[in-house]
């Protein structure tokens, strides 16, 4: 009998030891060639997008968001009434019947009709039960305040490779950041095709993208680009910019342009429109560039308020060319008081005299004209400051009254802000913290850049615009009983080597209220035809904005 | 003699003891596939709704319509305006 015993055990323990040999050959020797064709075999990689993140104003509204779409495809091997669909679809999807029937006539299992499509559409064309179209659902970008910041924002289009990618504006600045990462799942299926498991690889994890808040405030944006398309319509000018911003933390509350686009359907519009015409336009600023030059006169002490002006009598000749006031008047020993309310040239040539070249360019450069700004937007230029050695007579005197010389918008409304800010000037920023998806916050905090002027200087140069507001030629505009610091502009446009005498830049830069300000705003019109000057055009619509302003913020008259 | 015959009763209850806990587990997981679909179906449906709930109330809520809303239904902008010397009670901090 133990033999019998023996032999069966004998058996059993070869049996396994062949089975643990086998084991080891499949699964350690041959383990990854195996595991590669069993992934063939029973698994698909599905590719997993990330939610791009929200772009959203300050009250927390999302004004780019994500939304659902299709696209709408066929396939035309199973299609058997062609006719009927090409008639049927095409007013739906607009889509004309000649692509339709083109896309219809392939030999093809799968043809794309077209993308973007929504709900609604889709179940309009489900309920015509058609045989062989199906839908493929898709994430797209949503504006749901339409064209409103059009330039801040930017767009999403797709990338070569026909994956989304943001362009322009903060969609493009900030593009890494929204978009997030791709990851990839394995989806391992059954032996009719149906999944069993889900697997996400461990190195490829689908990581949306972030938030960002921005500090533009929703309803100044809106009313802002209310006024300013009144306004544009009203003046007949050809377009128009108005920027406001917070002087203290250099936070933008509103940025508009015109003319516009709307980013759900930029394709419809010319490439032209999509650069923000506020961080890429240059301008010479004409007078509301008075106030720089008139604040580094006054704190270096080489003039005071009631200094009087011993050259403005007549037109000033330096250099050969004669220079005039705006309106061919002349105040002989006028005082800077009223070389600013009168917007007066020659005064102003006095000033950039008594300043001279060097200080000239270093309190320009202090108050950031010729540097970038570096506001978080894409495409912002800055035109340099000549150098030094380039500099003649003429150019210092012109660019004491803001001619000869090019800023941005946003430049502009910058330098100006530190007058606002008892001096400094803040870095302006357009976003205020990014929302990772994770929940954290990560807070931009504000930033100083330079203080060209002390808070004394800053305090002088304040009442002498309140008083040009109160008392100069845009008088008849301003709100009775509030204390707004401010200057008009008239620039004439360079063509051709010599000034446009009919077409002008108007411009109107001011703060409110004077002695504690809420708010610093641009506004320019861009050649308007019922007047060329800014006293009469871009000066109402700012004050237009600004009332409302005051009465968003609650702040009553304090005169 | 008797430890060999325990050791083979053993290991050939194993082999039923394995084999049978390898049909439960197979029969279990064939149907696991049309469950997991289904969820993951209903997942994907309320994650659409959602988002489709959010465009309705995105575009709802947006200034564009409630200016458009409002003049549709008449409002007109106020030409008298005054402000309180301080803030609002309900819009104190």
């Amino acid at each position: 009998m133990t033999w019998r015993y023996r032999f069966i055990f004998i058996f059993f323990l070869f049996s396994f030891g062949l089975i643990i040999f086998r084991l080891f050959y499949w699964q350690v020797v041959k383990a990854q060639e195996l595991s590669v064709l069993a992934e063939y075999q029973y698994s698909g990689i599905v590719k997993m997008l990330p939610n791009r993140g929200e772009i959203q104003t300050s009250d927390n509204f999302p004004i780019a968001a994500n939304k659902v779409s299709y696209l709408i495809f066929a396939n035309p091997k199973i299609i058997k009434d062609k006719k009927r669909i090409i008639n049927e679809i095409s007013p739906i999807i607009d889509v004309d019947k000649a692509s339709i029937s083109a896309f219809l006539s392939f030999d093809k299992v799968w043809v794309s009709l077209k993308s973007g499509i929504d709900d609604k559409t889709k179940k309009n064309i489900e309920a015509l039960n058609f045989t062989g179209i199906g839908f493929e659902q898709q994430s797209s970008r949503f504006y749901p305040e339409a064209s409103l910041a059009a330039h801040l924002l930017g767009f999403v289009g797709k990338n070569e490779t026909g994956a989304d990618k943001g362009y322009f504006g903060l969609e493009g600045y900030y593009d890494r950041l929204l978009r997030g990462k791709e990851g990839y799942a394995v989806q391992i299926q059954d032996a009719l095709g149906r999944p069993i498991l889900s697997k996400m690889s461990d190195n490829s994890v689908t990581v949306d993208g972030s938030s960002i808040k921005l500090s533009i405030d929703r309803s100044i944006q809106f009313l802002a680009e209310q006024k300013l398309k009144e306004g544009i319509e009203m003046y007949g000018a050809s377009g128009g910019m108005v920027g406001i911003m917070d002087p203290k933390t250099g936070g933008m509350l509103a940025m508009a342009s015109f003319p516009t686009f709307t980013p759900q359907d930029y394709q419809d519009y010319s490439e032209d429109l999509y650069k923000n015409p506020f961080v890429t336009n240059t301008f010479e600023p004409g007078s509301t560039f008075k106030p720089l030059v008139m604040s580094g006169a006054l704190e270096e002490g080489l003039v005071k308020p009631d200094t009087k002006c011993p050259i403005c009598g007549g037109p000033v000749s330096v250099g050969g060319y004669d220079l005039h006031t705006w309106n061919d008047k002349y105040y002989k020993d006028t005082n800077m008081i009223d070389v600013i309310k009168r917007s007066d040239n020659t005064g102003m040539v006095f000033v950039a005299q008594k300043l001279g070249v060097d200080k000239m360019i270093d309190y320009l450069t202090k108050f950031g004209i010729g540097n970038l700004t570096n506001i978080d937007l894409q495409g912002e230029v800055a035109p340099s400051l000549k150098p030094k050695n380039a500099w003649y007579a003429v150019d210092l005197a012109t660019t004491g009254f803001g001619q000869g010389i090019s800023v941005t918008p946003i430049g502009l409304l910058d330098a100006f802000s530190a007058i606002a800010n008892r001096g400094k000037r803040m870095e302006p920023h357009v976003v205020s913290q990014v929302q990772s998806p994770d929940g954290k916050i990560a807070k931009i905090l504000p930033k100083t850049v330079d203080t060209p002027i002390s808070g004394k200087t800053a305090k002088i140069m304040t009442e002498m615009l309140v008083n040009a507001v109160n008392n100069g030629e845009a008088s008849w505009a301003r709100l009775k009983g509030y204390r707004i610091a401010g200057k008009t502009g008239t620039a004439s446009i360079p063509v051709k080597g010599h000034y446009d005498p009919t077409k002008t830049i108007t411009s109107f830069i001011g703060f409110a209220p004077a002695n504690d300000p809420k708010f610093v705003m641009l506004v320019i019109l861009d050649k308007p035809t019922t007047s060329i000057y800014g006293a009469e055009t871009a000066a109402p619509v700012f004050f237009d904005i600004a009332k409302d302003l005051l009465l968003y913020y609650g702040i009553s008259p304090s005169e | 003699m008797k430890r060999f015959k325990l050791l083979i009763t053993f290991l050939v209850l194993v082999i039923v003891f394995l084999s049978v806990i390898q049909v439960v587990v197979s029969n279990r997981l064939s149907t696991t596939g049309p469950l997991f679909s289904k969820i993951e179906e209903e997942t994907n449906f309320y994650k659409k709704e959602n988002l489709l709930l959010s465009e309705q109330f995105l575009t709802a809520s947006s200034l564009n319509n409630i200016a458009l809303e409002a003049k549709a239904l008449g409002f007109v902008e106020g030409k008298t305006k005054f402000v309180t010397a301080s803030l609002p009670l309900a819009l104190r901090q």
